[in-house]
């Protein structure tokens, strides 16, 4: 294997680099998001055979009587505990990735045997680049140097989420 | 971090905060005046599911810091 083999070998797809630390992220996401759901069906729901219900908690309502003789209504009505626990901060809020890349190939992409439609595109490849420090005279010859800056966010509570609290918060009854 | 709940009496919105309403704490309703607040009998459940957030919280944390997501 020629030197510049082994150095494309040690390269990655560009749009690999690139999104390396989105998948990261989305794991990390994934991961707190799962724990979060086993914490929600432990703690707020409970298990009878292959169903789930909702563990309720009560609230005591006093109503004010105007007249003084007559004593304050007191009433009681229940929620679910899951619309009062604040569940949709355990994620990643942002990410900010900053580094810089190095293009070290720029090849015709292989095509299938196969494919007709005749079109011959580029790959390019790259690698988190060295301190400049570590920049050997013969590497600079070969590499062109690119800043990159990612910046992501995440979406608000999923909508089907949102639609089971409201349709809970909803449905308050009074019970006595 | 408030919250809102729909007062069964009068359907306006009442804000709450739900750390205090768990402690015990109470709230009115700014249109019918009425006074909510958890019952006795509920308040060991929902502190029970806080303490557990905020251990689920602490754990996320220390997990990030120690890069394990």
């Amino acid at each position: 294997m020629s030197d510049q083999e082994q150095y494309n070998h040690k390269a990655a797809l560009i749009e690999d680099l690139l999104a390396a630390p989105f998948i990261a992220a989305a794991n990390a996401n994934s991961k707190m998001a799962q724990e979060q759901v086993r914490f929600l069906m432990e703690t707020c729901f409970d298990t009878k055979e292959d169903s789930f219900s909702p563990k309720m908690i009560s609230l005591t309502i006093r109503k004010n009587n105007q007249s003084e003789t007559q004593p304050d209504e007191l009433l009681t009505f229940e929620l679910p505990l899951i619309t009062i626990i604040p569940f949709n901060s355990l994620c990643v809020k942002e990410i900010n990735v900053k580094f810089d890349m190095e293009i070290v190939s720029l090849a015709p992409k292989h095509v299938a045997e196969n494919d007709e439609t005749g079109k011959k595109n580029m790959e390019m490849r790259g690698s988190v680049a060295a301190s400049k420090s570590d920049d050997s005279p013969t590497q600079k010859r070969h590499q062109s140097k690119m800043h990159v800056e990612i910046t992501g966010g995440t979406i608000p509570l999923p909508v089907g989420l949102t639609t089971i609290l409201k349709f809970y918060s909803n449905n308050i009854q009074l019970k006595s | 971090m408030n919250q809102t709940l729909q007062c069964p009496q009068c359907k306006s919105e009442i804000t709450f905060n739900a750390q205090a309403l768990i402690a015990g704490a109470t709230f009115t309703c700014t249109t019918c005046e009425c006074q909510i607040r958890m019952s006795p009998s509920s308040m060991n459940q929902a502190k029970k599911c806080t303490i557990s957030l905020l251990n689920l919280r602490k754990k996320s944390l220390k997990n990030k810091r120690y890069g394990k997501f």
